[in-house]
């Protein structure tokens, strides 16, 4: 196909053309220079960058990544809003608080995952460390079962956690479903140091093995069982919101209180920035949050992925002292917590 | 079988409109284009231009994201051929026969092997997803955390082919990979292991980083030690530039080693979690088993590129089984691609096919169409890539390192990463000068939290009773092939061993 007059710098030529252009896709994409912030009044200046806590597709990802799009798509900041992913959301809180304090220019995303890795030390920072902007939205949790399995209801599967603990293993998303799952088994008054709690690396993984029949149940985000709840292969038998949900497929699901265990649980997923945010910036934001949230874009967003609206400012740092109250408890009683 | 033929006449109608057609081939060109770069997966990608498809119509959006998929492991082979860089994860074991033909002046035959066996394998993927989704996925459904483990112990097992001189000092590597794999977060208890106060580390030790630090970095070390001690002078001999076109005979090689790749690789990948890794290394030592020429692996046996190539497209068609037929995503492309069925108002899971299934029988058509646009668009780019070999090889060490330093660091921008790659590179040499291979290494890496957590989670299933691993039909079943697996090559082994000892006496 090259051969005959063709010289040999004309056959490379397109080949590093390519190269080139991929790598400049490559460096425009990630560099996002960090600049002394200034004061006032003409911020934002220049580009801010939104920090995604975690992997692209991961629920962190997906948070941030509808937040900017909203912004985006509203013509709500005036300036470009790059999306940088950090390692895990434990490195990526760490930058925050240390390389970008005092930075207005970089925003992030944070949930109730935080406050499990602060509980069990395996991030030195909490909410406190940094500066929340807002709750943007919550997710509830479910309890399920295998669609034909003999447990019918919650009672069922506590009665047999209760009678058999050994033999009845529960699976979870990650290791972040256990304060959810701690906390309703103790309310229902399971000794829960006997359950097997078996953690899966994703929401599918531990689904499957519920499936698979190994596992006898599965907690996990409501949006995460959904599916196969409609599709009859797993049934839910509570959800942990304050009343029962408006979906269809979900109107008959008892939440946690009617099937006799006194908790409401959910995830939530808030906006945050660098700790010594300047007030003008603080401002800025709470301004923007304000009015994104009411846009048709986000309402539709929220409403697509099925999370609820949990927009809140004021007020909005006492929410976030309870819940790590409530995780911090929890992990202590699993045993999981790291002694301060 | 009527609506049947029709859903599928449907489904192809759709796919072949103008628009999606243009959209399947914007995605595999994509997808090609970041295959071949390293570091920069088929993930970033499909969330970097997730947003784009919010205006388009839901089906060309699917099928440009999964075209996206699909081409970056038809492109990934690339790198791993020319230059020794594994693209992905996936396309490691490509290295261990690629890189060697290329050597050898063959490497136009080695991509053409790469580009057929992709397209083969992705065919064959397409079909059984068609017909036999559902039943697939049933058998998938049998899986638990005591398969799994044993699956993980078969692939351990065989290390034994991946050392080409010394069994000791491949399981050394391999224990030193599952070593390095118990660095990070564990996924049952959250405790941070082995990171040394460092938050780059909570993730534990990236494969991708270590795999090109010990190929890309090593042999460009490699290369220039030897240019330092000859000259500028390429060992012409050795490299004749690309060489010559697949032959027929090469063709009729490969054409078995299509076939059990595509079947154990699509068996593998039906599995959640499971990922390509893990399917190419247990096609790998299986080609190498059912060999005449076993001696030949490593050393530029066209049939260990074929297999594992095929491997890899199977396995990826595979991971779209359980996320078409109960909405369970197998790995984080897959939740990438469920994210955007939620955004366009699909539901996936076990309602899809009743609910939507002209969007189904679309998807199945793309990847049919998908297939042949990627043969096409492969087939000359072959030649183009293959000119990559007659840059000056100085030129081209440069251009190789560079290449690897950002591939590694715009994964997630962490220095750290790039000083992992170096360290691992100049390990990568070290061990390569004493004869120890570097691939038991990064199985170990790869398999070692697999391994781990399928342990401990049938463990905690049987709530500590072992006997788990051995009463599952299945488990018992793979439990045997591990033994079976072992004594051969020890028997291997021993059979060959006074031959190195008079070797050794002489």
């Amino acid at each position: 196909m090259f051969k005959g007059s063709i010289r040999k710098r004309d056959q490379i030529l397109p080949l590093l053309v390519t190269i080139t252009l991929a790598l400049g896709f490559m460096v425009s994409m990630g560099v996002s220079v960090a600049v002394a912030a200034q004061k006032g009044a003409d911020y934002p200046s220049r580009p801010i960058t939104f920090l995604s806590l975690s992997a692209p597709g991961s629920g962190f990802d997906t948070t941030t990544r509808a937040v900017v799009n909203t912004l985006v798509k509203e013509k709500m900041v005036k300036v470009p809003l790059p999306v940088e992913n950090a390692s895990n959301s434990v490195a990526g809180t760490a930058n925050m608080v240390n390389r970008y304090k005092g930075d207005p220019y970089v925003l992030s995303v944070h949930s109730l995952n935080g406050m499990m890795r602060y509980a069990t030390g395996g991030s030195p920072y909490s909410h406190k460390d940094y500066t929340p902007l807002c709750g943007l939205i919550s997710t509830y949790y479910g309890v399920a079962v295998k669609y034909d399995s003999p447990y019918k209801t919650l009672a069922d599967l506590v009665k047999a956690l209760k009678e058999n603990p050994e033999k009845t293993p529960l699976s979870g998303g990650s290791s972040d479903d256990r304060p959810f799952y701690g906390a309703t088994f103790m309310k229902a008054g399971v000794s829960i140091n006997k359950i097997n709690y078996v953690a899966y690396s994703g929401g599918g993984e531990s689904s499957m093995a519920v499936l698979e029949g190994s596992v006898k149940g599965v907690v996990n985000s409501v949006d995460e069982l959904l599916g196969l709840h409609e599709g009859k292969k797993l049934r839910l038998l509570a959800i942990s919101s304050a009343k029962r949900s408006s979906y269809p497929a979900l109107k008959e699901v008892p939440t946690l209180r009617e099937a006799g265990v006194d908790l409401e649980y959910s995830n939530i997923r808030y906006a945050f920035a660098a700790p010594a945010m300047p007030e003008y910036a603080i401002k800025y934001w709470h301004n923007v949050f304000t009015k994104m949230v009411k846009t048709p874009t986000w309402q539709q967003m929220i409403k697509r992925y099925q999370w609820d609206d949990a927009f809140q400012i004021a007020g909005f740092n006492d929410v976030l002292d309870k819940k790590q109250a409530v995780v911090t408890e929890v992990l202590t009683l699993l045993g999981m917590a790291k002694k301060k | 079988m009527d609506s049947f033929v029709s859903n599928l006449a449907a489904g192809f109608g759709a796919a072949l409109s103008l628009q999606n057609l243009w959209w399947c081939f914007f995605g595999a060109l994509v997808g090609t284009i970041v295959g071949v770069l390293p570091g920069l997966g088929s993930l970033s990608t499909m969330a970097i231009l997730l947003p784009m498809t919010f205006g388009m119509d839901p089906t060309a959006a699917i099928i440009m994201l999964a075209g996206i998929n699909y081409g970056s492991s038809y492109g990934g082979s690339t790198t791993s051929i020319l230059v020794n860089i594994p693209g992905e994860g996936s396309s490691m074991m490509t290295c261990l026969d690629g890189y060697p033909m290329a050597k050898q002046g063959r490497a136009k035959a080695a991509l053409a092997t790469a580009a057929i066996g992709s397209f083969f394998a992705g065919t064959f993927a397409a079909v059984l997803l068609m017909f036999l989704a559902m039943p697939i996925s049933a058998l998938g459904m049998k899986f638990g955390a005591p398969e799994y483990f044993a699956v993980m112990l078969l692939a351990l097992t065989m290390v034994g082919s991946l050392a080409t001189e010394s069994p000791l000092k491949g399981l050394f590597m391999v224990l030193l990979g599952l070593l390095l794999a118990t660095v990070g977060a564990d996924t049952q208890t959250a405790q941070i292991r082995f990171t040394f106060g460092s938050v780059d580390l909570v993730d534990g030790i990236n494969f991708i980083v270590v795999a090109i630090g010990m190929f890309g970095v090593t042999i460009v070390m490699e290369e220039s030690e030897r240019i330092w001690r000859t000259g500028f002078k390429p060992p012409r001999d050795q490299i004749k530039g690309a060489g010559l076109w697949i032959s027929w005979s090469e063709l009729k090689q490969s054409f078995m080693p299509y076939v059990r790749g595509s079947i154990i690789g699509f068996a593998v990948g039906v599995l959640p979690g499971m990922g390509g890794m893990t399917a190419t290394l247990l096609t790998y030592g299986f080609e190498k088993q059912a060999s005449k020429h076993p001696e030949k692996f490593g050393k530029g046996a066209i049939e260990g590129v074929a297999a594992v190539e095929a491997s890899n497209n199977a396995a990826n068609g595979a991971n779209m089984v359980p996320l078409m037929t109960l909405g369970i995503p197998g790995n984080a492309s897959m939740a990438l691609l469920l994210g955007a069925f939620i955004m366009f108002g699909l539901k996936p899971g076990p309602l899809l096919m009743e609910t939507n299934p002209e969007f189904f029988w679309a998807v199945v058509a793309s990847l049919y169409i998908g297939n042949v646009i990627l043969l096409i668009l492969n087939l000359p780019l072959v030649n183009i890539f293959a000119k990559l070999l007659d840059v000056p090889e100085a030129l081209l060490n440069g251009l190789v390192l560079t290449l690897c330093g950002l591939g590694v660091y715009t994964r997630r921008f962490s220095l750290l990463d790039v000083f992992l790659m170096i360290v691992f590179g100049l390990f990568g040499h070290l061990a390569r000068k004493h004869d120890y291979p570097a691939a038991p290494l990064l199985l170990g890496l790869v398999l070692g939290d697999m391994l781990e957590q399928g342990f401990r989670r049938s463990l905690a299933i049987s709530n500590g009773d072992p006997s788990i691993f051995f009463t599952r039909p299945i488990s018992l079943g793979i439990m045997v092939a591990v033994v079976f697996s072992l004594v051969y090559s020890f028997m291997k082994f021993y059979r060959r061993r006074p031959k190195i000892q008079n070797g050794l006496a002489q």
